[in-house]
């Protein structure tokens, strides 16, 4: 796994993207509003190499089962190439498309649902067969449909073959829709969440036998779940991605004991484990995940980063850079307004900024008097902010209490600036893996981009 | 001190043929006051039934069977001035309330919960995401809670305590004008758990209360519990499958399968001395974060139905460690550190100590050494009879 450069790899993903809801309603079409599609995958490009079981992890809405499903063609990408084996796979001809339903199959989330509730055990798994013409008559497919049914754990075969679903368990039930997927013997498997609707008892034998039968049938996996230790279980490469992008991608101890990108961090800290315990670390991020139909600028998830990169010239604390920029957020979202300030009982800018400059985040990362308020104030002496910044949000105080939200926000984005707002991440080489972080930016490479991009630079700090 | 004691409690749906489901068969468990006590199991265990009955929340066709729910406080209307039980309810025979003041929850009538519901105990539904009504100001909804239970508020006070409540979950006290769909999920939650903060209970239900969050928004509602527990005080009843986010929140627990209690205790006890051959099976099928290059095994087999369940344990079916004792009669709870010490069976006197039901435990540390081994659950096809 390790010297997956010198593999051919199975299937290329490049730059790809899918938009849902890009048509409109007459109402936005006479108004003239521009549509605002969900951007569920947002250019994603990844390799996945014969014989790997890829990991793909993210929360709910980071579009990773968008991607399996493009994979398999269920969606049709709005752009970039998918190449399965050289092929890309959007502009098949029929009988090249043919050919592809056999080598490529998908195992559901749920196997209460993804079972024909009227077939039988023997009618679901042979159906693949006869769509796919594969084999002849009915003694061979029989045969073939009971030595599946043998190899995913289900034997003696013949207590199956005309069981319905409903009188089978759940682990069972799983098993029967993995058999569906192994029965046309194919060379790549996209298994969406396929444990998550199973009891822990029962997850590992599912589990261990995905990974007996890749040996047996010779398979790749794409691996799709939000449980990140069943990712360590399972996979030898893992790819984290966060509304619609990938942000890191590499080996999965590698991942996991090191995360580089600072999403990947909080996710990791966020989950409990059995032997750490109390003693485990929490999660230090801000908020949640906004909505995939207008996600942030820049690097997506700037808005919660906890390692957001301060402009050139900052000679404050990085700390107090991601307080000042939540500030500006907050101003933004409009969860600091007069009205907001008047009901807290605040008068003067000053105690705004102080309000204002909290931030979201679990106990352990707070300051001192953000505990003693309960998250609702800092004390700005002990924040070491640069006297312009700071007179800059000073000044952001007044205009919100004046109520000119437009003016503070004017005031605040010019200098409270990050690279991470304005310019997008490419993912990036950092050490076994690629990140798509400014973080991992190389140097030199920022000014070239900043400059060639057009942005205007951080305005300048006296 | 103790907060809740259930003794022996059995609840049982009924079914149209006349045949009934054990959801919970005598179960006993106590939940200290400020202590976090867990259930866990996997689904169809009882967990969530036995949670539900202790408030009179069951379905139409659920109903407890036997047992009591013993809970240190009373009816306002049998209380004195310091919320205690009166003397003269005590002594009355017909009133359900004990020497030690304690009530006994599963012999109140549905009417006579509803005072307790909320004002003593109060409950985190499964679907907390949902528990909002969408038509209402999140706000008015914990007022509205208010002034049901402390009908001597005024509506200004109930007013204010609610945005102060929405503050101390991490809301925006601005916020209590909005409606549900305004805000996100962790919001949600955190507005449902203010919920039923609001006439500030004794006891908290909370049923699975993370499970439809994502991982960051689940760990800022975890800490959010434990937050709400050092300042109040309030003893925390989790139900939950995820063994996980249960080993690191709770101070005590009780493994659940089929209805029965299979092991209880502290937590440490529970994944540090493991000593029933469920919990053992369970330690061996889930991965963690933490650790590379695990062994997963899983527990052949499948959880019983508990339609008229027949005598033996529950576990017998898929236990590699199952002898002949085992079809006669469900274990009781034996006491783990006394069959340790002195490699005899002695039933658990008392429901905090570290108790398994299993009639093997004197042999614990070769329990202990075959379940690590893959075969144990692997080779033998568990007779099944």
């Amino acid at each position: 796994m390790d010297r997956a450069e010198d593999r051919e790899p199975l299937v290329e993903i490049d730059g790809l993207r899918k938009l849902f809801d890009q048509s409109q309603g007459i109402i936005d079409t006479v108004l003239g509003r521009e549509p605002q599609p969900v951007r569920a995958v947002d250019g994603v490009s990844l390799d996945i190499h014969k014989g790997d079981i890829v990991g793909i992890a993210g929360e709910s809405g980071c579009g990773k089962t968008t991607l399996g499903k493009m994979l398999v063609k269920l969606h049709e990408p709005t752009e970039g190439a998918i190449r399965f084996d050289g092929n890309d796979i959007t502009e098949m001809t029929r009988e090249e498309e043919r050919e592809f339903r056999k080598r490529v199959q998908m195992i559901f989330q749920d196997p209460f649902e993804s079972l024909n509730p009227r077939m039988t055990v023997y009618d679901t798994i042979a159906e693949p067969l006869k769509i796919n013409d594969m084999v002849g008559d009915y003694d061979a497919r029989r045969d073939r449909v009971k030595q599946v049914l043998e190899d995913v754990g289900l034997g003696p075969a013949e207590v199956y073959l005309d069981a319905f679903p409903d009188e089978l368990s759940g682990g069972e039930r799983q098993r029967i829709a993995i058999a569906r997927a192994l029965v046309v013997d194919p060379d790549f498997i996209v298994c969406d969440e396929p444990v998550s609707m199973l009891d822990v008892s029962i997850r590992a034998g599912v589990l261990n036998l995905m990974k007996e039968l890749q040996d047996e049938y010779d398979l790749t996996y794409l691996f799709i779940s939000h449980d990140l230790s069943l990712i360590r279980y399972m996979c030898d490469r893992a790819g984290i991605m966060y509304l619609g992008n990938m942000v890191e991608q590499g080996p999965t101890d590698d991942i996991i004991d090191d995360p580089k990108h600072p999403y990947t961090e909080a996710l990791f800290d966020a989950v409990p484990d059995v032997e750490l315990g109390e003693e485990r670390r929490r999660a230090n991020a801000t908020g949640e995940v906004p909505s995939p139909r207008n996600p942030p600028s820049g690097c997506r998830y700037h808005p919660r980063c906890a390692h957001i990169i301060p402009p050139d010239g900052w000679d404050g604390t990085q700390e107090a850079f991601r307080r000042a920029y939540q500030f500006k957020l907050k101003v933004r979202r409009g969860d600091l307004s007069a009205e907001s300030a008047e009901s807290a009982d605040i008068a003067d800018a000053e105690a705004l900024v102080e309000h204002g400059l909290t931030l979201d985040i679990p106990e352990e990362y707070r300051s001192e008097t953000e505990i003693e308020s309960g998250g609702s104030k800092v004390d700005i002496a002990r924040i070491d902010l640069p006297p312009a910044a700071r007179e800059t949000l000073v000044d952001a105080a007044g205009a919100v209490l004046d109520g000119d939200t437009e003016g503070a926000l004017a005031t605040l984005d010019e200098a409270i600036t990050t690279p991470c707002e304005s310019r997008r991440p490419e993912p990036q080489p950092a050490g076994t893996r690629e990140v798509a972080c400014h973080l991992y930016d190389e140097p030199g490479f920022e000014e070239l981009d900043s400059s060639t991009a057009g942005i205007a630079p951080a305005a300048a700090e006296d | 001190m103790t907060l809740l004691e259930v003794n022996d409690l059995s609840i049982r749906y009924a079914i149209d043929d006349g045949s009934a489901v054990h959801a919970s068969d005598r179960v006993s468990f106590s939940v200290d006051r400020g202590e976090t006590y867990g259930l866990v199991g996997e689904s169809g265990c009882g967990k969530t039934t036995l949670a539900k009955s202790l408030v009179h929340l069951l379905d139409d066709n659920g109903y407890i069977e036997s047992g009591n729910v013993w809970f240190d406080g009373t009816l306002p209307q049998w209380a004195d001035e310091n919320g205690d039980a009166k003397q003269s309810v005590i002594d009355d025979p017909d009133k359900p309330v004990r020497e030690d003041g304690k009530t006994d929850l599963a012999a109140l009538t549905n009417k006579q919960i509803r005072d307790m519901r909320w004002r003593d105990i109060a409950i985190i539904p499964q679907s907390a995401m949902n528990a909002l009504n969408p038509v209402y100001k999140v706000g008015d909804q914990i007022v509205e809670a208010i002034l049901r239970h402390e009908p001597q508020t005024t509506k200004a006070e109930a007013h204010d305590r609610a945005r102060d409540l929405l503050e101390r979950v991490g809301i925006e006290p601005d916020r209590a004008d909005d409606y549900a769909h305004q805000f996100s999920g962790g919001m949600k939650q955190r507005a449902v758990i203010a919920m039923a903060m609001a006439c500030s209970p004794d006891l908290l239900i909370a049923d699975e209360p993370t499970t439809a969050l994502d991982v960051i928004i689940q760990d800022r509602i975890l800490e959010e519990l434990e937050k709400l527990q050092d300042e109040f005080g309030v003893s925390i009843l989790v139900i939950s499958h995820d063994i996980s986010v249960m080993a690191e929140i709770c101070d005590r627990m009780a493994v659940m399968y089929g209805g029965k209690v299979m092991e209880s205790g502290r937590t440490e006890d529970i994944f540090g001395e493991t000593a029933n051959p469920y919990t053992l099976g369970l330690k061996n099928s889930f991965p963690t974060i933490t650790s590379a290059d695990q062994d997963l095994v899983s527990i052949p087999g499948t959880p019983p139905t508990l339609r008229d369940p027949d005598p033996g344990c529950r576990f017998r079916e898929r236990c590699p460690f199952a002898i002949e004792e085992c079809h006669a009669e469900h274990p009781p709870m034996y006491d783990v550190a006394d069959a340790e010490s002195t490699g005899r069976l002695r039933e658990a006197t008392d429901q905090r100590a570290h108790g398994s039901a299993c009639y093997r435990i004197d042999e614990l540390e070769q329990l202990r050494t075959d379940a690590l081994n893959e075969d144990t659950w692997t080779e033998q096809r568990i007779e099944s009879r």
